[in-house]
């Protein structure tokens, strides 16, 4: 099978929600993201009711999107179009399908890590391996800097108990 | 809030303790895993708050949560646990435990506007901020997805601004109060981040707002690190103003870990109001 392809279920299921889109933009013309997206919602919601889901797996609109949920309450028919959006993402990440985006991609991996190394999230920790792993070595030098000295980066990572309960979460 | 956020949890702590609301940190909670889980992994977003909602109910408590993102997850979370049984089945034999599903979940601001309630806010103040206009952000998750955080309008609330009003603050209308910070973006994107916030500080200097009045750690951070060139607007969590309205000390103190000076703002209206104190 073609894994650029989404399964069949999957695309019935998304392809049944769209019938209801008529295309009004309200989606759109609310994203607070639109202007960086390749396919704005609405462009994005019909590429996939015409059948293109291939073209949408690999579009930066998925990493893109903030997950603001504005296209969803706003939208008349309550196309919940950012769990569509989860679901390509999901889909496309545990394939390794896309490089769109990357720092974004990343973003999500290692705060994932984190969680799973300690439970909770080490600010200092996770800032520090984004940088190493997306090659934005020198954003926000700075401001990262300020931050410190205001001690709202802790050195040390706080690690919970019970660790191994939010490991098996993970499997 | 044991980080970046620690100007929220010292206001929080101290607001609550002059309120009388006795509170206890959940005991080795996790985080929710936030837009990371649910855009990578669906049942981790949905396990990962479970197990905190695991440790609630074995405390027998209800539970505030500060933060939108963590709110709007763990909300989702017992939603979807009500309303979809294999769903429900499947996050019951992950971690491990059978869900009696009766744990009240609030949001900070909600529980002092709606349950505390205005009147009781009222008998606590030491001094009105009544010099300070601002406008308040609620961001997207206090409000949305809407049928699930049953908080207010999702488009114009009012909850914040009821609650900024009671203590003085001219609270004032304006168009931005549920457009998105940018979220998680801004580390990744944070020049389509600086568009959005610089749009909203704009749009606020606009309104005459001399600060902007928070409740998420997140919206804070963002509307406060990435603001346009030349922009220079305090942005507070209400717990800091509630806590200023309420003499607390402490409160006073942390205003200055803020990464925008407050210190013009507050020695202009609440320096000046503790003349006329109450």
């Amino acid at each position: 099978m073609n894994e650029s392809i989404l399964p069949q279920e999957i695309k019935q299921e998304i392809k049944e929600t769209l019938k209801k889109c008529y295309a009004c933009g309200k989606c759109t013309s609310g994203c607070p993201m639109a202007a960086e997206m390749d396919f704005p919602p609405r462009e994005f919601l019909k590429m996939l009711a015409l059948g293109k889901e291939s073209d949408m797996l690999s579009s930066k609109t998925i990493w893109v999107c903030s997950s603001c949920q504005t296209c969803y309450s706003r939208c008349p028919f309550e196309i919940n179009i950012p769990e569509i959006i989860d679901r390509l993402k999901a889909y496309v990440y545990k394939r390794k399908l896309s490089n769109k985006e990357k720092p974004t991609q990343v973003l999500h991996k290692v705060f994932l890590d984190n969680i799973k190394r300690f439970g909770r999230i080490h600010e200092a920790g996770f800032i520090g391996e984004w940088k190493l792993f997306s090659g934005k070595w020198f954003s926000d030098l700075f401001l990262g800097a300020k931050m410190f000295f205001k001690g709202k980066l802790a050195i040390f990572p706080e690690k919970i108990k019970k660790i191994e309960e939010v490991r098996k979460l993970f499997k | 809030m044991h980080g970046t956020a620690k100007e929220y949890d010292v206001s929080t702590r101290a607001v609550c303790k002059e309120l009388g609301i006795e509170l206890k940190e959940v005991p080795d909670w996790n985080c929710c895993g936030a837009t990371s889980a649910h855009s990578l992994d669906e049942d981790l977003a949905l396990t990962l708050p479970a197990r905190n909602l695991k440790i609630i109910e074995q405390e027998g408590l209800d539970v505030i949560i500060p933060c939108a993102a963590c709110f709007s997850r763990t909300k989702i979370c017992a939603h979807t646990m009500k309303n979809d049984k294999d769903m429900r089945r499947m996050i019951e034999e992950k971690v491990g435990v059978e869900f009696k599903l009766n744990t009240n979940i609030y949001h900070l601001m909600e529980l002092l506007a709606e349950k505390v309630g205005l009147c009781e806010i009222k008998k606590h103040i030491k001094r009105k901020l009544d010099g300070l206009n601002a406008v308040c952000y609620y961001g997207c998750l206090l409000v949305r997805p809407h049928g699930i955080t049953d908080l207010d309008d999702k488009e114009n609330p009012r909850f914040l601004d009821m609650l900024m009003a009671s203590i003085g603050v001219n609270a004032i209308d304006w168009p931005y109060k549920t457009e998105c910070c940018g979220a998680s973006l801004s580390l990744s994107k944070g020049d389509a981040v600086t568009n959005l916030v610089s749009k909203m500080i704009s749009c606020a200097e606009e309104a005459d707002a001399e600060a902007i009045v928070t409740a998420c750690p997140l919206c804070q951070a963002n509307l406060e690190m990435r603001q346009g060139k030349g922009q220079k607007m305090p942005i507070f969590y209400f717990t800091e103003l509630l806590g200023l309205a309420f003499g607390l000390k402490e409160v006073e103190e942390v205003l200055k870990e803020h990464l925008v000076d407050t210190h013009s703002v507050v020695a202009d209206n609440v320096g000046a109001a503790s003349g006329r104190e109450l």
